[in-house]
């Protein structure tokens, strides 16, 4: 988690936002169309070379990002490529389906491919741009500060549980089974009134800075480079034209 | 308000003060009383340390100096005016009294610095120019510009802390409060501390600092305050109180250095008989004093 979001707040589109935003929403939309075989795939290569050329996110990042849903999706599609049937004859059997095969080939390319695209928003733009957005398409304030505050507290209850579990396993609560299930338990139960009274700092924190029930902070304006913006429009008609052409 | 400044921008007047829990915490053996009958006056435009042990109540009297607490008993004055409680009164109040916590966490919300400082002034319902503006100088003033599109999660202890002074200094306060503001951060830490710190008071701002450190309450204040036990026990200038041995050991204080040494080297003139001059007092204090100014950062 920390991981991704530092790359979004270094990556050399950071400053693009919005044209970032239309052209991974643009591929997104592409991957689920077009059919997998050309279109998926083109979309899976082109997010790949934005996010290594463009973004210039390290390969290392970008493929450790990619090979966690890769991971569910192979194991889901298990169940496409073999059918267990049950028999009083035969008993149980598993068969290796051919047609499953190519279903299962169907739906990976396709959903990976369309989690590419999500993956190189997430890792490509920050949340807060993605926020200051949702603030400008009025979104409800409510909505947005509730986002805010909960990405905030993620990386606080990251961090107080981090110590928590190093305040534990300095001591040897960890040594062994039984006893970290009994550190982990208390150290969740701790978590929760640690995180309570976190809260109730920062709102009296925040009151004597004038906080009087509404958050609100200036947000940053962005020139939107219409550059970047025609080299999307761009990428996504190729990918549409070879599609068409190759059919 | 220019004509009828008052000398003492704020002065409390037998202040009380109970937590909620305050008969839990009795029946524990621990004194109820987080204050207990606290005056003090502070003028405008000093330098004041706050100096106690652990517990002594510290953190909870400046939390009355914004208007943060409302005290049990006693009042308060600001600018010579008993304190309003009502909400708008506060919300003026919190904005001249400005209050840098002990912890930033507890101050800092926004996901990056830039809108994080900008949360104050925001507040006081500034339009946008004018909150970019003072975002922009508070930014400066505090040497972490190039801190501004940091996500906050991302920053050192120390950044943190500068980051929630700067969001209290965008607000412009006439009276800076920080609750332990060296705690946490290294030698060097502490000397930029002292010079954004300098800044400020060069501009007029009134400044208030809880601290342990005895040596820097020395150096850098022209008023100490020692509390024990949620009490006052002595207010003064530094060199003054903070000689009294007895006084500062029964408030958990150490001697700052300077007077230690003093101390040492009075004891030691007397042993090799050399005498000082009987018409000049208190010469060796002003020359230690002098001393432990140079070994400060020049500011
Ligand atoms: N939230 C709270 N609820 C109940 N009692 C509290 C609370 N905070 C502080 N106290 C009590 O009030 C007294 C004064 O605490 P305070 O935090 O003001 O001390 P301090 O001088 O700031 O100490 P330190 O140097 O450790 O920060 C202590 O006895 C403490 O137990
Ligand atoms: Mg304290």
């Amino acid at each position: 988690m920390r991981l991704i979001d530092t790359w979004a707040n270094i990556n050399n589109w950071r400053h693009h936002p919005i044209e970032v935003i239309y052209l991974s929403m643009g591929l997104l939309l592409l991957a689920m169309i077009l059919p997998p075989m050309p279109g998926a795939a083109l979309v899976l290569l082109t997010v790949t070379l934005c996010a290594l050329f463009g973004a210039r996110i390290p390969p290392f990042i970008f493929f450790r990002v990619l090979l966690l849903p890769l991971t569910f999706l192979l194991v889901g599609s298990l169940a496409l490529v073999f059918s267990v049937s049950f028999d009083q004859s035969t008993g149980l059997e598993i068969a290796f389906s051919d047609q499953g095969m190519q279903t299962a080939k169907t739906v990976i390319l396709r959903s990976i491919s369309a989690v590419s695209a999500l993956i190189l928003l997430t890792l490509t733009v920050p949340l807060t741009e993605i926020i200051t957005l949702m603030r400008r398409v009025r979104v409800p304030n409510a909505l947005i500060e509730l986002i805010e505050l909960m990405y905030r507290f993620l990386f606080i209850f990251d961090e107080i549980f981090a110590s928590l579990l190093k305040a534990q396993s300095v001591r040897l609560g960890y040594r062994n089974l039984w006893l970290s299930y009994r550190s982990l338990s208390s150290a969740v139960a701790v978590l929760f009134f640690r995180a309570m009274d976190r809260a109730r700092r920062l709102e009296s924190g925040l009151e004597s800075r004038g906080y009087s029930g509404e958050l609100r902070v200036l947000n940053v304006r962005r020139k939107i480079s219409s550059r970047f913006f025609i080299f999307a429009v761009l990428v996504h008609f190729i990918i549409l034209g070879i599609t068409f052409i190759t059919i | 308000m220019v004509a009828n400044m008052n000398k003492f921008i704020l002065e409390a007047r037998n202040l009380t003060y109970e937590y909620n829990a305050a008969s839990v915490i009795e029946s524990l053996g621990v004194r109820p009383q987080a204050l207990s009958g606290v005056s003090l006056m502070i003028k405008r435009g000093s330098k004041v340390a706050i100096l106690g042990g652990n517990g002594a109540g510290k953190s909870t009297l400046t939390m009355h100096f914004n208007g943060m607490y409302k005290p049990t008993s006693g009042e308060l004055l600001l600018d010579g005016k008993p304190a309003d409680y009502s909400r708008k009164a506060r919300l003026d109040w919190m904005q001249r009294v400005g209050m840098v916590l002990q912890d930033p966490d507890d101050q800092i919300f926004s996901a990056t610095v830039f809108k994080d400082v900008s949360f104050g002034p925001m507040n006081l319902g500034l339009p946008e120019d004018q909150v970019k503006i003072r975002v922009t100088e508070a930014l400066e003033e505090i040497d972490i510009s190039f801190l501004a599109e940091m996500p906050t999660h991302m920053l050192s202890f120390g950044q943190r802390k500068k980051v929630a002074i700067a969001g209290v200094v965008a607000m412009r306060p006439e009276v800076l409060v920080l609750d332990e503001p060296t705690a946490g951060l290294d030698p060097s830490g502490v000397d930029q501390l002292l010079n954004i710190l300098a800044r400020l008071h060069a501009r007029g701002a009134t400044l208030i600092i809880t601290t342990h450190d005895v040596d820097l309450a020395y150096g850098w204040a022209d008023e100490v305050i020692i509390m024990k036990d949620g009490q006052v026990v002595r207010q003064g200038e530094p060199n003054e109180v903070m000689s009294d041995i007895p006084m500062m050991e029964s408030a958990s204080l150490r001697q700052p250095w300077p007077l230690a040494m003093g101390q040492a080297l009075e004891e030691n003139l007397a042993c090799l008989r050399i005498k000082r001059k009987a018409n000049e007092p208190n010469s060796l204090g002003d020359f230690i004093k002098a001393i432990n100014t140079k070994s400060r950062l020049p500011v």
